[in-house]
C-alpha cells in the first residue's frame, strides 16, 4: 500500500505565537527578534503583515525597523514557542502515533494507517489544520504526499495556510519546472555545481543520468537524483528529533568577568547543564567551552571526557581546564557558555565500588531533588556567593 | 666507541626501548636512546621521565664509549638490516654513529649530545625481594587488566601489593570491578604495601623471558624490576588505595559452577547486543531451576537468549545484570576448565572464583537500569 505522509509547517511560527497569545497583535506586523543584549538583534520570524512590507528572516534589526517602522518588535521568548510546539504535536498524535518533529515549527505524520478512522488523506489534512487553528490558534501549510520528501516540498509550495497534495504523477507538472535549488538538499553550492552540468530545474536533474551524478558527487549525487524523481523511502521516526545531540547554557554577563568570578560562572553553567542533562535522562562525552571578550573576540574549544558523564563536577573540570589552556589568565569575558555534547540516553548505570564519582553523583542527585521541589536557585555552590556568581542573584 | 653485536638481539632491545619513549617527544633528546659500553656488554637506556628502561645485551667491545641517538631512527634502520652481526662505531668528526653490516654497506645516523640526556632516577636499594619470573608473570596477568586505564582514573591505574608473613596479595580495581590474588610467599621483612602503576607492570610482563629470576627493589618513591637482561624503574603511585576488603562479600547467595568456555562463548555473542555507548553492552543473568538464562537486548540489532544447564547450583535463585565486558575479561585469564560464579542479587557484587582454588577472586558490581524518563520525544 502506498504510504500517506503529511508535513505540517506552522506559518511564521514565532510571530504567530505572539499573535495567538495577544489578540491586540492580530492583523498587525509582528517581528520577533533575537536578544539585543548580545547586540545581535536579528529577525527570527516575521508575521505575514510584516513580510508584506519586505521584512525577512535573518535581517538585522535596524533594517527591519526602517522597512516597518510601525511594526511590533518582540524579543524572542523561547519557552513560549516550546509550549506551543508541544501543543500542536499533541494534536498531531491524536491522528497517528507516527509523528516526527522536524524542527520546532514543523513535523511529519505518517497517516497511512489512520484513513479508516479519519477518512481520506485530504480529509485528515483538513481536520488537522482545523484543530490546530481552533485549539492552538496557528495556521499551517500542509503537504500531502507518498513520502517525506514530497510532503515537505508540497508544504513549501503554498504559504500561508496551504494544503497541497503531490501524487507521483504530479511530479512532471508540479515539481520539475521548479529551479533546482527548490529541491530539498540543494544549497547554493550544489546549485553552482549543477549549473555547470547544465542542470537548472528539478526536471533537468531528474532526467540526468544517475551514473554521472553518482560519479561526480558520490552517494549524495545518487540521493539528489532519487529526490528529483520523487523517490524517498525514509520512514517517519517518532524519535526523530529526540536524538538530542548536545545541551548547553550560555550567558552574557552583566559585568565583564575574569579570574575567580569567571570560574564561578563556569561552575554554575556546568551545574545547570548537568541538571538539565540528568533530568532529560542523558549523558555525554564531550565538553565545550565558549568564551567571548568585550571586543567580541570569540573562542570555542572542546574536550573529550574520559567517560560518559552527567555530573556537573566533571563537566566543570573539563571546562575549567579548557579555559586554563586556551584563555589568557585575567582576560575579561563578556559571554560564557558551557555545553555537553555527544549525548546518549542514560539507561544503564554502572555503580562503583569506591571513589568520588559515587559521592559526586549522590550529592548532585540530592541537589536535583531540592531544586525540583523548592526551585532552581535554592542550592548552589559556595563559589556563587563571590562577585560574578549570577545564578542565585537573579 | 666501537662494538659488535647480533642484529636480532639489538633489534629486540630497541623495540622494547621504543615502547618507553614518548611518541611525540617535546624535545628531541627525550626521544633518544643512550647507548654505552660496560665490560662485555652494550647498555641501552630510554626514559619518558615516568618510566625508564635499561636493556643489557652481549657485545664485543673494541673501543669503549657512549652515544645518544634518536631511538626511532636507529630502530627503524636496524629492523631492516640483514640478520647476522653488525658493528656500531662512533664517527667523532661528524657526530654520527656508523652502522656496518655485511660487506661494504653502512649507514650513518646523526647523534645527540649525551650530556643532554635526562638522568634516570637513582636506583633504590632499601628493600629487595626475588621472585620466580614465570610465576610472577602468570599472576600479574590475572590482575593488571582490572586496573583503570591511566587516562580515565589515574588514581586507580595501579596494582596494590601487600607483603605479609607467608603471602603476597595483589589487588587492582577500576572502581567497577576488582581482581584479587593471594600467592604464598616467604617475606622476611616487616609487612609492607606497595602501589605500583600498571604500565610498568605491563612492560615487565612483556620483558620477562622464561626461567628468569626477577628482582624487585624499592624505596619510598621508586621501584625497580630487574633481571640480568633489563632494569625497569618506575615511580610508585602517589595515591591511596581504597579499603578494598570491605567490598568483598562475606557470603554468597547463589553459587554456580559453569564451564568456562561455554560461558565465554555465550558472553562473546551477548556483547554484540548493545545500546549506545557500544562499550557498555549489558547482559542479564538469571538462575532458575538449575538453569542459567543469559539474555541481551539491543534496540538496533535485536536480542539474544541462551540457556546453560548447570551441573551445580547452590543457594536461592537470583538474577542480576552486568556490563558484559566485565564478566568476560576474567574468563580470559582464569585457568581451570570450570569457573565458580557467586551471584548476590541485582545490587551486590558477584564474585568469580577458580574451581578448587581460592587464591584468585574477581568481583563485578551489577548495573542498574534507570527508569526510562526519556520518552524519545523531541525536546521542543
Amino acid at each position: 500500500m502506498e504510504r500517506v505522509i503529511l508535513l505540517a509547517d506552522m506559518n511564521s511560527f514565532f510571530a504567530s505565537v505572539h499573535q495567538a497569545t495577544d489578540p491586540h497583535l492580530r492583523g498587525k506586523p509582528v517581528v520577533v527578534i533575537g536578544d539585543p543584549e548580545q547586540r545581535r538583534g536579528i529577525v527570527l520570524s516575521a508575521s505575514y503583515e510584516a513580510k508584506r512590507v519586505g521584512v525577512k528572516t535573518g535581517m538585522i534589526l535596524r533594517d527591519a525597523r526602517q522597512l516597518c517602522p510601525r511594526g511590533f518588535f518582540i524579543k524572542s521568548q523561547y519557552h513560549l514557542y516550546v509550549s506551543f510546539s508541544s501543543r500542536f504535536l499533541s494534536i498531531m498524535r491524536d491522528f497517528t502515533p507516527l509523528v516526527e518533529p522536524f524542527s520546532i515549527d514543523e513535523a511529519f505524520l505518517d497517516v497511512t494507517g489512520s484513513q479508516k478512522l479519519f477518512g481520506s488523506p485530504v480529509a485528515i489534512a483538513r481536520q488537522l489544520k482545523q484543530r490546530i487553528r481552533r485549539e492552538v490558534g496557528l495556521t499551517c501549510s500542509v503537504g500531502v504526499a507518498p513520502n517525506k520528501l514530497l510532503a515537505k516540498m508540497g508544504a513549501d509550495l503554498q504559504k500561508p495556510d496551504g494544503l497541497t497534495v503531490i501524487r507521483r504523477q504530479d511530479l512532471p507538472s508540479v515539481l520539475w519546472p521548479l529551479p533546482a535549488r527548490e529541491l530539498f538538499g540543494i544549497g547554493p553550492r550544489y546549485e553552482r555545481h549543477l549549473r555547470r552540468l547544465n542542470i537548472f530545474t528539478i526536471g533537468d536533474l531528474a532526467r540526468f543520468p544517475a551514473e554521472i551524478l553518482k560519479r561526480k558527487f558520490g552517494v549524495n549525487g545518487e540521493i539528489l537524483w532519487l529526490s528529483a524523481n520523487g523517490i524517498d523511502s525514509s520512514p517517519v521516526e517518532p524519535g526523530g528529533l529526540g536524538r538530542v545531540k548536545s545541551m548547553g547554557h550560555q550567558i552574557t554577563l552583566p559585568h565583564d568577568c575574569k579570574g575567580d568570578s569567571l570560574r564561578a560562572v563556569i561552575l554554575e553553567l556546568a551545574d545547570l547543564v548537568a541538571y538539565r542533562v540528568r533530568s532529560e535522562g542523558y549523558m555525554g562525552k564531550t565538553a565545550v567551552l565558549c568564551l567571548k571578550d568585550p571586543a567580541f573576540f570569540w573562542l570555542s574549544r572542546m574536550q573529550t571526557l574520559p567517560e560518559y558523564t552527567d555530573l556537573g563536577s566533571e563537566i566543570a573540570r573539563a571546562a575549567l581546564s579548557l579555559m586554563a589552556e586556551h584563555w589568557f589568565p585575567n582576560w575579561p569575558v563578556r559571554m560564557a557558555g558551557v555545553t555537553l555534547a555527544n549525548l546518549v540516553p542514560h539507561r544503564i548505570e554502572q555503580p562503583a565500588l569506591f571513589g568520588d564519582r559515587e559521592k559526586s553523583r549522590s550529592i548532585e542527585q540530592a541537589c536535583d531533588l531540592v531544586r525540583n521541589r523548592f526551585g532552581r536557585k535554592t542550592v548552589f555552590r559556595a563559589s556563587s556567593l563571590i562577585e560574578g556568581g549570577w545564578d542565585h542573584a537573579r | 666507541m666501537k662494538v659488535r653485536c647480533s642484529k636480532s638481539v639489538l633489534n629486540n632491545a630497541l623495540s622494547s626501548l621504543s615502547r618507553i619513549t614518548p611518541t611525540r617527544p617535546v624535545q628531541p633528546i627525550l626521544g633518544g636512546f643512550m647507548i654505552f659500553t660496560r665490560d662485555d656488554t652494550l647498555v641501552l637506556q630510554a626514559t619518558d621521565m615516568e618510566l625508564s628502561l635499561t636493556m643489557i645485551i652481549p657485545a664485543q667491545v673494541e673501543i669503549e664509549g657512549c652515544i645518544v641517538v634518536t631511538g626511532r631512527y636507529l630502530m627503524e634502520i636496524v629492523r631492516r638490516l640483514p640478520d647476522g652481526d653488525l658493528t656500531l662505531q662512533l664517527d667523532d668528526i661528524n657526530q654520527q654513529v656508523e652502522i656496518l653490516y655485511g660487506g661494504k654497506a653502512s649507514a650513518h645516523i646523526n647523534t645527540l649530545a649525551p650530556s643532554d640526556f635526562p638522568s634516570l632516577p637513582v636506583a633504590p636499594s632499601q628493600n629487595q625481594i626475588v621472585m620466580d619470573g614465570n610465576r610472577w608473570k602468570n599472576n600479574l596477568r590475572k590482575i593488571t587488566f582490572a586496573a583503570s586505564p591511566q587516562e580515565i582514573r589515574p588514581n586507580y591505574a595501579g596494582v596494590y601489593m601487600e607483603f605479609k608473613s607467608g603471602y603476597l596479595k595483589m589487588v587492582s580495581t577500576d572502581t567497577y570491578r576488582l581482581a584479587l590474588l593471594t600467592m604464598p610467599y616467604e617475606y622476611e621483612h616487616s609487612e609492607i604495601t606497595l602501589f605500583v602503576p600498571v604500565r610498568p607492570l605491563g612492560e615487565v610482563i612483556r620483558l620477562l623471558e622464561d626461567d628468569q629470576q626477577l628482582e624487585i627493589i624499592w624505596d619510598q618513591t621508586v621501584i625497580n624490576f630487574q633481571t640480568k637482561k633489563f632494569t625497569l624503574t618506575a615511580r610508585l603511585m602517589d595515591a591511596q588505595f581504597p579499603a578494598y576488603e570491605r567490598v568483598i562479600p562475606k557470603e554468597c547467595r547463589l553459587r554456580i559452577k559453569v564451564n568456562k568456555e561455554l560461558l565465554n562463548d555465550t558472553l562473546e555473542r551477548a556483547v554484540l547486543f548493545n545500546e549506545l555507548p557500544s562499550q557498555q553492552a549489558v547482559v542479564d543473568l538469571k538462575v532458575d531451576a538449575g538453569t542459567l538464562f543469559i539474555s541481551a537486548q539491543s534496540s538496533q540489532m535485536g536480542s539474544l537468549n541462551e540457556e546453560i544447564i548447570l551441573g551445580c547450583a547452590e543457594g536461592e535463585e537470583t538474577q542480576a545484570a552486568f556490563t558484559t565486558r566485565y564478566l568476560l575479561d576474567p574468563l580470559k585469564v582464569m585457568e581451570q576448565e570450570d569457573v565458580i560464579l557467586c551471584l548476590n542479587g541485582p545490587r551486590e557484587p558477584a564474585v568469580y572464583l577458580e574451581e578448587g582454588d581460592e587464591s584468585y577472586l574477581h568481583l563485578v558490581l551489577p548495573v542498574r537500569r534507570l527508569l526510562d524518563n526519556n520518552t524519545g520525544e523531541a525536546e521542543v
